[in-house]
């Protein structure tokens, strides 16, 4: 009896799956843009000195860290399981622009910090800097599964969740000296900060919006929050934390025949 | 009434940005010791700050207060740490603290201006020579302090250079010894210091 229960259990999804299986399977092409926000911890790292007094000082007088990634890129997606789930895949170009900054707007505290890029027998230099910024271009691997409505809508919501995982091509530093005559000097105070990551993986799970009918072109505008950015093992110009993200998608139907 | 009030601002403008000139260089960054909390970590930074254990109870210096001066007159050079003892409990408003300045006068070195201070750079001087007299002031009181065995040993004494400009020479340093302090035998042992001297608190008269 046992055995005739499993083999039914076992039995009930294949057959599910072959009847889904007959459903015509949507392709879509879709291109995407979009801009993510990250908050990044605070830097605590040995060539920056500002003091900061959690208890008397303003928040605005805190060196902070930013990030934000602004992406492009094409995907493929295929809807399966009676066109609710989208599964898609691509190839996508990302730019991570990081910085580190300090902007006292809300005390009269300095609008820069110091950097220790030079420290031999008896001198020890610092460089006093407004900001310190860093891009980063690189080519990714984004995968999403999408949850669609059953009932046709013009306009319909969706959910989604995904992963990308993205590789470093090309980055720089640029620093923006408090006293312009030490623009010259770029190069030895450069070479304290680190470099961008190698790589970056992102997950992130949200809402999507979708104009237009499924077998015609439409428009998707999809937010999300939280986003987690996670960098391999190492020390890195900025350490990302969570953030937010907008990704606006123009999508077009592969086959659009109805059966 | 607008040209009053730029000039207002202006004036404001100019006060606030001389106040903040490299006030962030003369504040204390205090970073514990691995081993003991208390004090504050060995470092070759200019973190202005110092510590010792004065008969086992820490001895370090004040936020608030300039933790070191250098004084040259008479043929000497005073080099004074100035801090408290014991502590403060703020949550009970108690406070058990007593200020103390531990003063090292180093006879025949007399430097021209703060800058020459480099020359104290990877120098150990023996506080029983007697070209060094140590002194004590404890809550108000000044003790003659004979020092039984013991070394002020400047580690590196360093240029601070700020945008290429000259600011401050940062002395880092250790110091260990036992003394008769008013008679009664004392260590003051773990001494460490980190301290930028610059025009502010190098005196010469």
């Amino acid at each position: 009896m046992k055995k005739r229960l499993i083999l039914l259990l076992l039995f009930i999804p294949v057959l599910t799956i072959y009847a889904w299986g007959q459903e015509e399977k949507r392709k879509f092409l879709s291109l995407e843009a979009g801009i993510d926000g990250i908050g990044c911890a605070a830097p605590d790292k040995a060539y920056i000195r500002a003091v900061y007094d959690q208890n008397y000082d303003y928040y605005s007088d805190q060196v902070k860290s930013l990030m934000t990634i602004n992406y492009i890129g094409l995907k493929f997606e295929y809807r399966v399981i009676k066109n609710l789930f989208g599964l898609s895949a691509g190839l996508r170009y990302s730019r991570m622009i990081t910085s580190i900054g300090r902007d006292s707007y809300m005390s009269s505290g300095p609008d820069y910090f110091y950097v220790n890029y030079n420290q031999s027998d008896l001198i020890t230099e610092y460089a006093k800097v407004c900001e310190i910024n860093q891009k980063g271009d690189y080519l990714g691997i984004p995968l999403e599964v999408r949850l669609y409505p059953r009932k046709e809508h013009k306009i319909k919501l969706y959910y989604k969740a995904g992963v990308s995982f993205n590789f470093k091509v090309h980055s720089n530093s640029d620093i923006s000296f408090f006293d312009k005559s030490m623009e010259q000097y770029q190069a030895d105070v450069i070479k304290v900060v680190e470099n961008a990551s190698p790589n970056y993986t992102t997950f992130h799970i949200g809402l999507g919006l979708k104009i237009g009918k499924t077998n015609k072109p439409g428009i998707s505008v999809e937010t999300y929050t939280p986003i987690g950015v996670r960098f391999p093992k190492g020390s890195y110009f900025v350490n990302p934390l969570a953030g937010s993200g907008l990704q606006l998608l123009l999508s077009v139907p592969l086959n659009n025949k109805e059966k | 009434m607008k040209t009053h009030l730029a000039k207002f601002t202006v004036i404001l403008l100019v006060i606030i940005s001389s106040c903040s000139k490299e006030y962030e260089l003369n504040k204390s960054i205090y970073i514990p010791d691995k081993d003991y909390p208390s004090l504050p970590a060995y470092t070759e930074w200019g973190y202005n700050t110092f510590g010792a254990l004065y008969d086992r109870e820490p001895f370090v210096n004040s936020d608030l207060r300039v933790p070191s001066k250098i004084v040259c007159t008479g043929g000497k050079t005073s080099f004074s740490l100035k801090g408290h003892i014991g502590e403060s409990r703020y949550y009970y408003y108690e406070s058990n603290e007593k200020p103390i300045i531990l003063n090292f006068d180093l006879y025949g070195f007399v430097p021209v201006s703060f800058s020459n201070l480099i020359e104290l750079n990877d120098t150990i001087i023996d506080l029983t020579n007697p070209l060094c007299k140590v002194s004590l002031t404890l809550d108000t009181v000044k003790y003659n302090v004979t020092v039984l065995n013991g070394s002020l040993n400047f580690k590196r004494a360093q240029n601070l250079m700020v945008d290429k400009q000259q600011y401050e020479i940062i002395l880092s340093g250790v110091f260990d010894f036992q003394a008769l302090i008013n008679n009664e035998p004392t260590s003051i042992t773990m001494g460490r210091f980190d301290l930028g001297i610059a025009n502010d608190n190098f005196f010469k008269y």
